[in-house]
């Protein structure tokens, strides 16, 4: 094989091809900076080329030994770089030391054998054996540093650099087979093969090089995807890439499906229109409206919608990115669901705290360490006087405390940081204004991981207390002084009905001192209420907070006083009652006194109409002795009967202890002869009595033993402490004595005597009648037994009776005059209305004759015209008697003058011989009465005028029977408020005598009639507001003046 | 028109409803009698009255209790009361209560017959409304509690028809084609104080209608749907009032 290649040729591609391959070597190390390795390839590679380099200049004669050296030192130096670079290309560190000297022994060995012993064999062995040995090193490294990404292009260098060690150990021993060696451009065989070997090797291990170096990138980038695809699926995130332009779901992760609870295949390759996760889609045109905007959205807080329909907050992030060419939003979304209900709440709860802390009445602060307020509340700003303008934050408290007390808060303030529990704190603080005031300070320190880090507290402005309290013991101690001087007794109570306090003026009340008053209970001073009743009663002030009312207390000395008690119910410790309480004891006696004046005044009253119609002594005296015992209190009574001629007084009613005595058997006989000249001492009350004329009135012991007038004590025993006594007396003539007598002091009163003195002067006159008409009968049956001479005298004494009997039942006619009416009116009414029932009857009865007999005989027709007659007669007197009886109800309204004489002309025609003439002015008032009564009180008059006018008592029939004419004139004028009617008559007049008698009830001069014609009309006028006059001449006529009262309007 | 009344008499005295009775017949009055109050309420729960003439003493059940009870159910029933008693307090409260009037005993028959005479006359209530149902419940009702009614439910303009043995006109404003208040100006040409009640349902749109009828003396203007007792209330203190101005002017 000959194949004729020129070495210089092949030495220039050589090294052109290296010096191609360093710069292929560099566009990779360019691209692959941080990756050590290629750099120290490019060394290797370029050393190699400069190597071939110095081949050309081997054979000129002044560089040749040099350049030979050089070229062998590159040689094997540019191999030494690609091993130190596949170390570092494995991450991998040469041993430098050896490396080095592996290069010097190398150098100082062809600089021998070249300078000294120049000996090509010897180099050519050196050079292939070094190549080779390091080929083997390279292989070697790439076979055990190799890792599983790059395994491939390892083993492909390793097989290059293998089969480089074998071809130079090859050419290592070529040198040894005695072939001429021949110079470096020798063309021998093994030269040229050795060129191209090099050729090829270097080559190839270039390419290897970088393959190695991209397989590694590659296998780098395939993992990192991995990792990315790895922290893609297991973020907690939500992460959703979709088109911009229709929303398209293009990627979604495992956090969006767990979030959103929709699966990959549910959502993949649908439009977010379908799968609406957002709440609002407004949010999602904001988020792309930003996007387009900006490019990129960051923190929007939306809300979403799960499958499930529950909701969720968002946060989103998202940006747009352009996958294959078309916009897309790539997005991630925190579920900040539980943070915002967190956020929510921890907002709520501050809102409720500041809330709170304003609406409080305290101030609250915190401060730091330091003093410097952090936060206050409101009231902190009213209370030092701060506006909302100056923040207070940050303001050292220390500020706020005034000089004196600013030591003592630094030191309190020093203890607590510390975390000394203390209580309040009183200080005098400062406002703004430099104006101070009392507070109390409440304060803890605040702790944040163990450490004091604050204060925390309130702060409770006290001027208003201190102020409070001050003047609360100043007005107790007033009320207690008032409630010791006040005339009105007081105390005060638990709800027990235990005294707790009281004051002088009920101490003076209940003869009481107030030590002991203070051990006794409500009820050791009530007598009206049982300690039940009381109980309740302090229960019931409790309820309604106060009570008014009317009691009686036992004074010490066990009397009773009458008290008005006002009670009120404080609900301190456990329930007070506080009591004003005022002696009335006057008042109500006076009360009792003015309500049963009336009472009293009319009991003796009757009492007396009983006595004085009584001629009966003992039915006189018990009519005294029990009006006696109505009025006032008398365990003993006693009426006595004084007996002039013979100057004795005799006990003839005694009651002793309210039981009647007989005063024959009493022991003590109060037959008593008085003495002409008496001495006080020895009359008695009897016998000073009748001697003085005097009534006696005595109201205790003492009274009685200071008058001096002697009394018997009486068969009780028991002495007598009050003594009321009262002559009977007629016209000055004694006729004895009524006492009443009390055991109790006190019992009578001036008004007690007048009342007995009234009953006194009842049974004289009784008593004088009754003596007399005794008398006079004792008389009679004397006389009778006594001579016949005397008979004379006897129809004298007779006839007194008969006069005196008369006197008196005149006296009793008149007093009964008033009540005989009464009761006649009433039986009137009664009587009157059964007769209407019957006469209506009847009434009824000849209307339905009348009516069914048309043609009945004149007889009966007369006869039926007779009775209806006699029953309209019957119907007048009737109707007269009831309206005098009682008035019917006054129905008035405004009426003219003129209506009512024309109703009463026409309800009460005047007869044919009287002429009428009638003059009432157009413009009278009307008058205000009810119609029907004045109708009826006109008719009466004019009813009367015409009787006097036509039949005067015997005229009419003196006269033969014919009427005389008469002339009826009515007239009314107005006379102030009222009108005056008149009706005058020109008839016989009313004698003067009777003129007084005309208006009494059953007065009449008229033969037909019962006397109530005119005490009708008068009553029925007057019960209309009128009045009517009477002018009469015995002769002349009369004249009816009849008043009533014109109409006013309402106003 | 008919002048015959049915007239119930209440006495506890047999003869006074007896010679009463046996007058009003002879009048051309249809009469019954009753012995007590009690026995009068069973009467008129199974006949029709147009009058109840009552004593007022009666044992059991006076005069002014029955008249109570009667006004509850039959309003519409005139009661006058006869008396032989000055018993004020009952006889007030009587005429408080609604009683049409009082007579004393003995009665004077020809007053108590002029009474009569005047009480049949005009005794209708008059209904004019198009609304027949309308007229016939309140028809109905009125004719139920006592009171004569005739309804007419097609006016014409010529009121004859309607004032004639009228005592009461219920009117409606707005009636087939004609105005409530031009019938009622036609009415007050005759009877310039014939009550005249209107009625309508449309108390806003009808506000002027209203005032112009009350300014030419409409008794009142009523509302539908009406408030029965206030309407049988109002009818029978009209009533009264008409039967008392009888009496006074007897």
């Amino acid at each position: 094989m000959n194949i004729e290649i020129d070495i210089h040729t092949l030495a220039i591609v050589l090294s052109l091809i290296n010096f191609l391959q360093v710069i292929a070597l560099y566009v990779q190390y360019r691209l692959e900076k941080n990756r050590s390795g290629p750099g120290w390839w490019i060394l290797g590679n370029t050393a190699v080329a400069l190597g071939f380099v110095f081949n050309y200049v081997r054979d000129n004669p002044t560089f040749g030994l040099i350049a030979i050296v050089a070229n062998n030192v590159l040689f094997v130096s540019g191999m030494l770089l690609l091993y130190v670079g596949v170390l570092r290309f494995f991450d991998q560190r040469e041993r430098r030391g050896w490396l080095i000297t592996f290069c010097v022994l190398f150098t100082l060995a062809i600089i021998y054998f070249t300078y000294l012993n120049d000996d090509l064999a010897a180099r050519r062995v050196l050079l292939s054996s070094a190549i080779a040995a390091i080929s083997f090193l390279i292989t070697w490294s790439l076979l055990k540093r190799t890792v599983r990404s790059v395994t491939a292009s390892a083993h492909f260098l390793a097989v290059v650099f293998l089969a480089t060690g074998i071809f130079f150990v090859m050419r290592m021993l070529s040198a040894f087979s005695g072939a001429p060696l021949g110079g470096i451009f020798t063309p021998t065989v093994t030269q040229t093969a050795t060129y191209l070997f090099i050729l090829i090797a270097s080559t190839l291990w270039t390419f290897g090089l970088i393959i190695f170096v991209n397989q590694r990138l590659s296998e780098e980038s395939r993992e990192v995807s991995e990792n990315q695809d790895l922290i893609f699926n297991t973020s907690p995130d939500a992460v959703l890439i979709t088109r911009l332009a229709d929303g398209l779901f293009v990627g979604i992760n495992y956090g969006f499906t767990v979030l959103t609870g929709f699966t990959r295949a549910e959502v993949i390759g649908r439009s977010i229109l379908e799968v609406n996760i957002w709440k609002n889609p407004k949010d999602r045109q904001q988020l792309v409206e930003l996007l387009l905007e900006k490019g990129v959205c960051e923190n929007l807080e939306a809300v979403f919608q799960r499958k499930n329909g529950s909701q969720m907050i968002g946060m989103v992030f998202a940006k747009i990115i352009t996958l294959q060419g078309v916009a897309h939003i790539v997005s991630v979304t925190h579920d900040i669901t539980e943070r915002k209900q967190a956020e929510d709440a921890l907002r709520e709860s501050e809102e409720k705290f500041r809330e709170l802390a304003n609406l409080l009445p305290q101030t609250i602060f915190e401060s730091d360490t330091q003093g410097n307020l952090t936060y206050v509340n409101k009231q902190a700003y009213g209370i030092f006087g701060y506006t909302e303008n100056d923040s207070m934050i940050g303001v050292n408290t220390l500020n706020f405390y005034t000089p004196e007390s600013k030591i003592r808060a630094i030191e309190n303030i020093k203890r607590r940081i510390s975390g000394e529990p203390m209580g309040s704190n009183e200080y005098t603080m400062l406002r703004k204004d430099g104006s101070t005031f009392k507070a109390l300070v409440y304060s803890n320190s605040i702790w944040k991981e163990k450490k004091p880090v604050g204060l925390r507290g309130i702060i409770v402005d006290i001027t208003e207390l201190r102020h409070a309290e001050e003047s609360l013991r100043e007005r107790e101690e007033q009320h207690r002084t008032i409630l010791q001087v006040a005339l009105d007794g007081f105390w005060m109570s638990d709800m027990y009905g235990r005294l707790l306090e009281v004051n002088d003026s009920y101490c003076q009340m209940s003869g009481y001192d107030a030590s002991e008053l203070l051990t006794m209970r409500i009820s050791d001073l009530e007598s009206v209420e049982t300690e039940h009743e009381t109980s309740a009663h302090l229960q019931m002030v409790k309820t309604l907070g106060e009570s008014r009312f009317e009691s009686r207390h036992r004074r010490k000395d066990g009397s009773i006083f009458n008290v008005e008690i006002s009670v009120q119910y404080r609900a301190d410790e456990g329930g007070r009652c506080i009591a004003f309480l005022r002696d009335i004891t006057e008042r109500k006696q006076a009360e009792e006194r003015t309500q049963t004046l009336v009472e009293r005044w009319s009991i003796v009253y009757r009492a007396g109409e009983e006595i004085g119609a009584s001629l009966d002594t003992e039915q006189v005296f018990r009519a005294v002795h029990h009006a006696v015992g109505q009025v006032m209190p008398s365990e003993d009574f006693l009426i006595s009967l004084y007996d002039e001629n013979r100057n004795l007084l005799w006990g003839d009613y005694i009651i002793e202890n309210g039981i009647r005595v007989s005063s024959n058997s009493h022991q003590y006989k109060n037959n008593k002869k008085i003495a002409p000249n008496p001495q006080l001492a020895d009359l008695g009350l009897g016998g000073f009595i009748i001697h003085s004329g005097q009534s006696v009135l005595l109201n205790s012991p003492e009274q009685i033993k200071a008058s001096g007038i002697k009394f018997l004590p009486y068969g009780s025993g028991v002495p007598t402490s009050s003594v009321l006594a009262v002559p009977i007396q007629l016209k000055g003539k004694m006729l004895g004595i009524i006492s009443a007598q009390s055991y109790q002091s006190g019992a009578y009163t001036p008004e007690d005597q007048e009342l007995l003195e009234m009953l006194a002067s009842h049974a004289a006159i009784a008593i004088d009648n009754a003596s007399l008409f005794e008398r006079a009968q004792q008389e009679i049956v004397e006389r009778v037994q006594a001579e016949e001479e005397v008979r004379q005298l006897n129809f004298t004494l007779e006839k007194r009776i008969k006069e005196r009997t008369r006197e008196l039942s005149d006296a009793q006619e008149q007093l009964v005059r008033h009540e005989k009416l009464s009761v006649l009116g009433q039986m009137a009414s009664s009587v009157g209305h059964e007769l209407r029932n019957p006469l209506g009857v009847i009434t009824s009865a000849i209307y339905y004759l009348k009516l069914v007999q048309p043609d009945a005989n004149e007889k009966i027709k007369q006869y039926l015209g007779i009775i209806e007659q006699e029953v309209q007669t019957s119907e007048k007197i009737i109707t007269d008697l009831l309206d005098f009886a009682r008035i019917k109800s006054v129905d008035r309204e405004a009426v003219a003058v003129s209506e009512l004489v024309n109703q009463t002309l026409a309800r009460f025609p005047v007869p044919n011989t009287v002429d009428v003439t009638i003059e009432i002015p157009n413009d009278l008032p009307q008058v205000f009465v009810d119609p029907r009564q004045i109708v009826q009180v006109l008719g009466n008059i004019t009813l009367n005028a015409c009787q006097a006018m036509a039949s005067p008592a015997g005229e009419a029939a003196s006269n033969g029977g014919v009427p005389k004419h008469g002339l009826l004139s009515l007239h009314a004028n107005l006379q102030g408020d009222m009108i005056n009617i008149v009706v005058k008559d020109d008839g016989v007049g009313i004698p003067t005598d009777n003129i007084q008698k005309i208006f009494e009830p059953l007065f009449t001069t008229k033969a037909k009639g019962v006397g109530l014609g005119l005490p009708v009309s008068q009553k029925l006028t007057q019960a209309n507001g009128g009045s009517i006059e009477v002018q009469s001449e015995v002769g002349n006529g009369s004249s009816f003046n009849v008043f009533l009262p014109i109409y006013k309007e309402a106003k | 028109m008919n002048q015959n009344l049915n007239i119930l008499i209440v006495d506890d005295d047999r003869r006074m409803t007896r010679t009463l009775a046996d007058i009003l017949s002879l009048s051309g009055h249809n009469v019954m009698e009753a012995e007590s109050g009690l026995d009068a309420l069973e009467k008129i729960r199974t006949t029709e009255f147009d009058c109840v003439l009552s004593d007022i003493k009666m044992p059991e059940m006076d005069g002014v209790e029955l008249h109570r009870r009667l006004h509850e159910f039959q309003p519409g029933l005139p009661v006058v009361l006869m008396t032989a008693y000055a018993a004020d307090e009952l006889i007030r409260q009587g005429l408080e209560e609604g009683v049409a009037g009082i007579f004393d005993k003995p009665l004077d028959i020809n007053y108590l017959l002029g009474f009569f005479t005047s009480l049949a006359k005009n005794r209708t209530i008059v209904i004019v409304d198009d609304d027949e149902v309308f007229c016939k419940t309140l028809d109905d009702i009125l004719h139920h509690r006592g009171f004569k009614v005739s309804m007419i439910t097609n006016p014409q303009l010529d009121v004859s028809s309607i004032t004639t043995d009228a005592q009461v006109i219920l009117l409606d404003m707005k009636l087939n084609g004609i105005s409530g208040l031009d019938v009622l100006t036609e009415i007050r040409k005759n009877n310039p104080t014939l009550p005249v009640l209107m009625v309508t349902g449309h108390r806003q749109e009808m506000s002027s209608s209203i005032e112009a009828a009350l300014q030419i003396n409409a008794h009142a203007c009523l509302y539908k749907p009406l408030e029965i007792p206030k309407l049988l209330e109002m009818l029978s203190q009209l009533q009264t009032k008409r039967l008392r101005g009888f009496i006074k002017e007897n």
